[in-house]
């Protein structure tokens, strides 16, 4: 399993021929020198601008074993250029005067290579178990990427997302818990709960107008896109996982518990329950706090370098990640006590039935 | 408006659904969220972000672990294997990203710095990694938790388990959780890509073009990494407690202890307010217990 792992990153260090007429350049040597002194809006940041000789041999196209050279501007930070650095590998093309340019940097032998050390170690470690989490994964990114494909082609975004969770979590959990009456007390509470969650926020976000939600500040905005809608499907998707975690701990200690002592009783089912829902809960609020806020931090450099008082930027702009926060956590309570008073109910329910069938 | 409402009720249920705890979770979140802005104002007076980001993370740990579990053998064993592994994940982060110069804004995501000014004197490279670091913390915490919680409970069980069986015991839980809270990362980071997604598909981006993508591969890099700090984080829990309750086996003891304190405490205890269900079962225990 090693040598396959090996063997897939030196193939894609080495795939130039899948790029077909690409030119694939690596750099050999950088040189920089201080080119001048930029000011941000407000004046008071300074940085200096390095311009970079960079000399790269290609490696594939037309130009094979061609040196070639182009220069390049870069800030110390980055926000918006690249700091090319020796050993890099680059697509790059030549314009009609005969200047080289890069189009882009060959990124996919770190891809594979991320893939492949994460997947041993899931398989290493987890066994069974990671191969089953790992291949969760593929299966709901091929049905996230079918359903976004249908949405290119005219349909509703939240019909595709309400859709799409239904089937993320049926076949997540059974993936997880295989086909068993504890699967089914999770999908059954992970529905309920997250459709509860979704209505709370829809009803929330409706009632106050958006107010406060800078939605048009979404990610990777697309201009034919309605941002509202996407923002609303984002949240419905970005819950899920949680809200899964939870329905599957609680139905599966319950289960648990069920299976050790078949006559426990509805009410004892429903204290447990809630105690389970009170130990997992906070930590997982807590997760997801860190998950969602995180990816907001390189904007809110950007927007409070810019002169935005600190402050006054997390109670405006920021407010989608805490939003989604919010949601979030809003999915993990409110799915606690429905899961396990669905467990409680089925399971003393379906209990009963069996001890009665054999009485008989 | 809409976050007010919407904290608001968050507070609300935690406090109905959780009781105490729920109380206790928010004050968590509170500290949490004071952290993680301390991280952020520090890096903008200079900090470096990756240093502040390890910072952040120890001062998470000690909420997260110190405050909602006590300082006991389980949280210190919990402590040091996150500290390891979230120093172990930097170093795997730093390689990846810098490598694939996933640094920055990504052409996809130009609408959202438009407008402002790009000199902002902060190290992008850097500030990457802190935030895939900070990220996935909670997660790494959570899972180390989980694990060394059963451990104890095991050892508690059976105090003449070898260390072989009781780290056997740890990587067995740490496996039944690690599916869940793989989804639970993944899908929370993918209602956020939702939106790139379509865009790929929306302009016709061809494979080669999206797996050299600044912004794929930042995304492949973010879930990866978080799914290998919740599968780093088992063996090495497992090994800190097992080693840890075989060395010190007063701790068991004294955990133990506490443990049947507790449990008395809690057959003792006042019914909380509108705990119908708990107040019927504290009368019920208390009857059992005459």
């Amino acid at each position: 399993m090693c040598v396959f792992a090996i063997a897939a990153i030196v193939f894609t260090a080495h795939d130039y021929f899948l790029y077909g007429d690409k030119t694939i350049a690596q750099i050999t040597s950088v040189s920089e020198t201080e080119d001048h002194t930029e000011y941000s809006s407000s004046g008071e940041i300074t940085e200096t601008v390095y311009l970079q000789t960079v000399v790269c041999r290609v490696l594939y196209g037309e130009n094979e074993g061609d040196e070639i050279s182009f220069t390049n501007l870069r800030t110390e930070s980055n926000v918006f250029d690249t700091r090319y650095r020796k050993g890099d590998k680059l697509f790059v093309e030549q314009n009609d005067e005969g200047v080289w340019k890069v189009e882009n940097v060959k990124r996919d032998a770190y891809l594979v290579a991320m893939f492949a050390v994460t997947l041993l170690i899931l398989i290493l470690v987890g066994r069974k178990k990671g191969l089953l989490a790992f291949l969760s994964v593929a299966v709901n990114a091929a049905i996230f990427w079918a359903g976004l494909n249908l949405y290119v082609s005219g349909w509703n975004l939240l019909v595709i997302s309400i859709v799409s969770s239904l089937i993320f979590t049926v076949v997540c959990l059974t993936l997880i818990g295989g086909f068993s009456r504890m699967t089914l007390i999770s999908i059954i509470a992970t529905l309920v709960g997250t459709a509860a969650t979704f209505g709370i926020a829809c009803v929330v976000i409706y009632a106050c107008g958006y107010g406060g939600l800078y939605v048009e500040g979404l990610e990777y905005l697309i201009i034919a896109a309605d941002y509202r809608v996407t923002f609303l499907s984002e949240l419905l998707i970005g819950g899920l996982g949680a809200t899964m975690d939870i329905a599957m701990s609680i139905s599966s200690a319950l289960c648990e518990l069920k299976e050790k002592d078949n006559k426990i009783t509805f009410a004892a089912l429903l204290r447990s329950g809630r105690e389970i829902g009170r130990d997992i809960s906070g930590t997982m609020t807590n997760v997801l706090l860190f998950t969602y806020l995180c990816g907001g931090i390189p904007l809110m450099m950007v927007i409070v370098r810019s002169g935005v008082p600190m402050l006054e930027y997390i109670f405006s702009n920021n407010n989608l990640e805490i939003a989604r926060f919010l949601t979030g956590s809003i999915g993990i309570v409110l799915t606690v006590p429905v899961s396990y008073f669905i467990a409680s109910v089925m399971l003393s329910r379906k209990g009963g039935k069996r001890r009665a069938v054999n009485n008989r | 408006m809409t976050l007010i409402v919407l904290a608001v009720i968050l507070a609300a249920l935690l406090i109905a659904v959780c009781g105490k705890r729920g109380a206790k979770t928010i004050a968590t979140l509170t500290v949490n969220l004071l952290i993680f802005f301390g991280m952020a104002a520090a890096i903008l007076n200079g900090m470096n972000s990756i240093l502040a980001a390890l910072i952040a993370c120890l001062l998470i740990c000690v909420t997260s672990l110190f405050f909602n579990c006590g300082v006991n053998a389980k949280s210190i064993s919990c402590f040091a294997s996150v500290f390891c592994v979230v120093v172990l994940l930097g170093a795997v982060i730093s390689v990846f990203g810098r490598g694939a110069r996933i640094e920055g804004f990504s052409f996809q995501k130009l609408s959202q710095i438009a407008g402002y000014s790009w000199i902002i004197d902060v190290d992008m490279g850097d500030l990457t990694v802190a935030v895939i670091l900070v990220g996935l913390i909670g997660a790494v915490v959570d899972t180390s938790i989980a694990v060394a919680s059963a451990q104890f409970e095991v050892a508690y069980n059976n105090p003449d388990i070898g260390f072989a069986e009781l780290y056997r015991s740890g990587i067995k839980v740490g496996r039944d959780v690690l599916g869940t809270t793989c989804n639970t990362l993944y899908f929370a980071y993918l209602g956020g890509y939702m939106a790139l997604i379509i865009w790929f598909i929306l302009y016709k981006f061809s494979l080669g073009t999206v797996i050299n993508s600044a912004a794929f591969v930042e995304t492949v890099i973010r879930s990866m990494t978080s799914a290998f700090g919740c599968v780093l984080i088992m063996p090495v829990t497992s090994l800190f407690t097992a080693a840890l309750l075989k060395t010190k086996a007063k701790a068991i003891v004294s955990i133990a202890e506490k443990k049947k304190a507790d449990l008395g405490e809690y057959l003792n205890r006042e019914p909380d307010d509108g705990d119908i269900i708990d107040a019927e079962l504290y009368d019920d225990e208390k009857e059992d217990r005459r």
